[in-house]
């Protein structure tokens, strides 16, 4: 199968590869996996006094979609509010990359891994 | 024969995870020499077309119940569950920790400077694992704690795709060696 330009740029130069400290109070950290390909990812944000995302992090073991779809997210949610990164949606990143449909399940992982970032985040501020 | 059976009922055997494997085989040889479209070279289109459909059968009902994974998520779709679905991505946070970790030994491994011994203390780590995963699924389906017992089948899904990968990376290797 193919991989559009938009994948093979990310899986060729991802951004924002790497880990923050998760102890981190300005820190979330999220964490998930795809059962049916096997595929895991862990996502992080760091987030301002003023609740501005300002630098996000990523680790992927899996496809190049995959891959792609969480480098896209955390190039995304930079200078995001906390609000409008939780506004993120899979179908804007499969469009973005143009996912073919079986690759559809990378973009619910990276959708799922910001959101999992953002609870882990504010479970920590309250 | 009656194609709208469940594996377990076609085979005879009851409905657990629990199987056995020479059990199963020999059932399945019978059925299969039984049904085979060679026998119904000069039966009617109608019978020749169900040996066909029933062959089918037979072969997708035991690769199902001879995979660990397969069976288990099987087991879980008989009672109503779809626990490979796409949405299901959420997992307990220290089991995917552990993945993380174990990918990145896999990672490691042609830095290794004692490698036979590194793959095969890997897949020994794995299979571990992988048989007191399937033990957690057993015991939970068994007491009929079916949320538990999907998120036991998600993790022995990852095993054995990390088991897949595992064995791919010491082909690669031992072909370089």
């Amino acid at each position: 199968m193919a991989y559009s330009d938009q994948v093979i740029d990310h899986y060729e130069n991802p951004r924002n590869v790497g880990k923050m400290d998760e102890k981190d109070a300005g820190v979330g950290t999220g964490m998930v996996g795809a059962p049916a390909c096997g595929d895991v990812m862990r996502l992080q944000i760091k987030v301002s006094d003023e609740g501005v995302i300002e630098d996000a992090k990523f680790k992927t073991y899996g496809c190049g979609s995959a891959i792609a779809s969480s480098s896209l997210v955390t190039e995304w949610v930079k200078g995001m509010t906390v609000d409008q990164a939780q506004q993120i949606r899979n179908t804007a990143i499969s469009q973005e990359l143009a996912l073919p449909p079986v690759k559809i399940h990378c973009s619910v992982l990276a959708e799922d891994a910001i959101k999992a970032a953002i609870n882990d985040y504010k479970s920590k501020q309250s | 024969m009656d194609i709208k059976q469940n594996f377990f009922q076609l085979y005879s055997l009851p409905r657990c995870y629990a199987v056995d494997l020479s059990q199963l085989q020999n059932r399945h040889r019978q059925l299969q020499r039984k049904f085979h479209p060679d026998r119904y070279v000069t039966a009617t289109t109608a019978d020749q077309r169900l040996a066909v459909q029933v062959t089918a059968y037979l072969n997708q009902a035991f690769k199902t119940l001879k995979n660990p994974v397969a069976r288990g998520v099987y087991l879980l779709e008989l009672a109503g569950l779809e626990p490979l679905a796409v949405s299901k991505t959420q997992m307990p946070a220290d089991f995917l920790l552990q993945q993380i970790s174990l990918r990145e030994s896999i990672d490691d491994l042609p830095k290794s400077l004692n490698m036979d011994q590194d793959i095969s203390e890997l897949f020994n780590r794995l299979q571990q694992q992988y048989k007191a995963i399937e033990i957690e699924f057993a015991n939970t389906y068994g007491n009929g704690e079916l949320s538990k017992a999907e998120v036991a089948i998600r993790k022995l899904q990852f095993m054995e795709r990390l088991e897949q990968q595992l064995q791919l990376q010491a082909e690669v290797l031992m072909e370089l060696k």
